[in-house]
């Protein structure tokens, strides 16, 4: 079958172009093939080039050398059919909840009686129902990212790009927003590339967990995660395979953040 | 008040978990907000303390005026040879009867009425045409950053530039009617909105344009939805400075050369030595700059709803 996304031999170099601007060497020779409704999560130390990828797969970075493919096409450009949610939520202070969420369908023009009413499927998906009419300055942290999921999935994207989007949440917000991204996304199978740099995290939701080695990145290790789904990850996360798979793949990066 | 789940009876499962009390129901939790009686709420609101003083302010500064304190100058009073506070001769004392009377006259007067309406249309002309050029120039070079580059000293060098002084050039050119009053209010609020407008436009929050973009938005749809909405609050701004700052321009030309309007009535008034006239006008020049600056608030307020419900946010009014 061919790849929902492949990477064939990436390298990125940032600046040097200008005398007086030293090239940063991002990531290098990144070869990878995702198959289409694989959810893959990416880790590595800060600053290896994870969000560079993403930007690249998004279409806003082009590759110094190699190709970026999505079903066989070479990326050029933004599309309209990813979802692209980033570490900072970025929603519009002046939308409330709900017109946030429908932001993606009025750039494509859907009209407004089905606008609101896909919005609110969503967000009573991430129990938010009663808070659509809210303003991102009346929501705590955890809703506002809910918010942006929201956005990000709102116009039914064939790719998810997540990058590092439950960061800025504690432990217990973020095992709620887990389970109900994960609920999302098993209802649908898209494929995911999901950027964190918790492991735990990483190995509870994905198929398959990338290391990063620290910058200029590279893919260091491949793993694959062999827990049934669906998964109940606040089970789960005592589950015998899933700790020695964590443990395996926490080998291969504590080499790169030490 | 929302509350997700408390909607169950509360003695329903009390006995199971020992201790453990179940959410408050939404009547329970509107028990326990302790309800202000209207009365104290409104007292609250008005905020007794703040309109004492500025009633007693209010009197204070009409007491100076009536009293004549306000001309009594203190002669004696001097720092380095400077008298900062100097008597004002008995004829050139406006007091409030002969401002008073001048409102009775001017009522019935129909000169009066069409010297008001140069002078308004004048200055609203001015900063709607300035606004509107300052809004288009300043979201150009805040969206290009070439242009920003190319024009951008030729706009700081122009905006240092007392652009008054172009006032006797600007009558030259455009004569002494109502348009050259216009064309200086121009160029002074053009400078007013372009140079706030260009730097928010250069700051509207990088993410979320980001994020549109990946979301396959348009150039237009781009400006549209994040810079337009982005740059609002800080547009407001300065149109309410500019609002104020257009009946200023106005009238100093008027005062320099004009055929009508209040600034030319209040220099004549001011050679006539009528000085209970001049101050009559300043009230209603005040009035003017004051009804500008409020319609000015009101559409504010409405497409900034969303700002007033964020801590600091609010627009503080009269
Ligand atoms: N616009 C840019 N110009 C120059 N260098 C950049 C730019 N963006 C990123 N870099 C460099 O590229 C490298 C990779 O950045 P990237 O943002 O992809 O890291 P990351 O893996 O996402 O890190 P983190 O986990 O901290 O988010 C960094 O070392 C950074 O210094
Ligand atoms: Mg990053």
């Amino acid at each position: 079958m061919q790849p929902a996304v492949e990477l064939k031999d990436v390298t990125l170099i940032f600046g040097g172009d200008r005398p007086d601007d030293e090239p940063v060497l991002a990531v290098q020779n990144i070869d990878v093939a995702i198959p289409p409704g694989q959810f893959v999560a990416v880790v590595g130390p800060s600053g290896c080039g994870k969000t560079t990828i993403l930007n690249m797969l998004a279409g806003i970075l082009n590759p110094t050398r190699g190709s970026v493919l999505r079903h066989g096409q070479e990326v050029d450009g933004p599309s309209q059919d990813i979802g692209y949610m980033l570490a900072r939520s970025g929603l519009s202070p002046w939308r409330t909840a709900r017109k946030n969420v429908e932001l993606g369908l009025e750039f494509r023009k859907v009209p407004k009686p089905q606008r609101r009413k896909q919005a609110m499927e969503l967000l009573a998906k991430l129990r938010l129902e009663g808070f659509a009419d809210s303003y991102p300055s009346q929501l705590s942290q955890g809703m506002r990212q809910r918010v942006a999921i929201a956005r990000t999935l709102a116009i039914s994207p064939d790719l998810w790009l997540m990058d590092e989007p439950f960061g800025a949440l504690d432990a217990q917000t973020r095992l709620t927003v887990q389970a109900e991204f994960l609920d999302l996304w098993y209802e649908t199978h898209k494929t995911v590339i999901f950027v964190t740099h918790d492991l735990e995290e990483a190995v509870l939701l994905a198929d398959r967990v990338l290391v990063m080695t620290a910058r200029p990145g590279r893919i260091k290790s491949d793993t694959i995660v062999d827990l049934p789904r669906p998964r109940v990850i606040d089970e789960l996360r005592f589950d015998a395979t899933f700790r020695e798979t964590e443990h395996k793949i926490w080998e291969e990066l504590r080499g790169e953040i030490v | 008040m929302r509350s997700s789940d408390a909607e169950e009876p509360r003695e329903a499962d009390m006995a199971g978990q020992a201790g453990l009390a179940d959410a408050l129901s939404q009547e329970e939790v509107e028990a326990l907000i302790p309800h202000e009686p209207t009365w104290r709420y409104w007292l609250r609101r008005i905020d007794v303390p703040v309109q004492l003083f500025r009633i007693g302010l209010l009197f204070l500064l009409w007491w100076l005026w009536w009293s004549e304190v306000l001309w009594n100058g203190w002669d004696s009073f001097s720092v380095f040879g400077v008298t900062p506070f100097p008597n004002v001769p008995e004829t050139f004392r406006a007091s409030p009867y002969e401002t008073w009377a001048y409102f009775t006259e001017i009522y019935h007067e129909q000169l009066f009425w069409q010297d008001l309406w140069v002078t308004v249309k004048e200055a609203l002309i001015g900063f709607v045409l300035g606004s509107l050029l300052g809004l288009v120039v300043g979201i150009i070079l805040g969206r290009f950053q070439r242009a920003a580059k190319t024009f951008g000293p030729f706009v700081v060098i122009i905006n240092a530039m007392p652009k008054i002084a172009f006032l006797p050039l600007i009558l030259i050119v455009y004569g002494v009617g109502e348009m050259s009053k216009v064309v200086l209010a121009v160029t002074i609020v053009f400078f007013i909105v372009e140079v706030p407008t260009q730097s928010a436009v250069a700051l509207v929050d990088p993410d979320l344009d980001l994020v549109s973009r990946t979301m396959g938005a348009s150039q237009r749809q781009r400006f549209m939805k994040v810079t337009l909405p982005g740059i609002t609050p800080a547009v407001f701004g300065a149109l309410r400075l500019s609002a104020v700052i257009s009946v200023l321009a106005v009238v100093f030309g008027e005062i320099f050369s004009a055929k009508r309007g209040l600034g030319q009535r209040l220099i004549t008034a001011a050679n006539q030595l009528s000085y209970g006239d001049t101050f009559a006008i300043v009230f209603i020049l005040a009035m003017i700059a004051l009804i500008m600056n409020g319609g000015i608030g009101f559409v504010e307020r409405k497409s900034l709803r969303w700002q007033t419900t964020q801590e600091g946010g609010q627009v503080i009014s009269l």
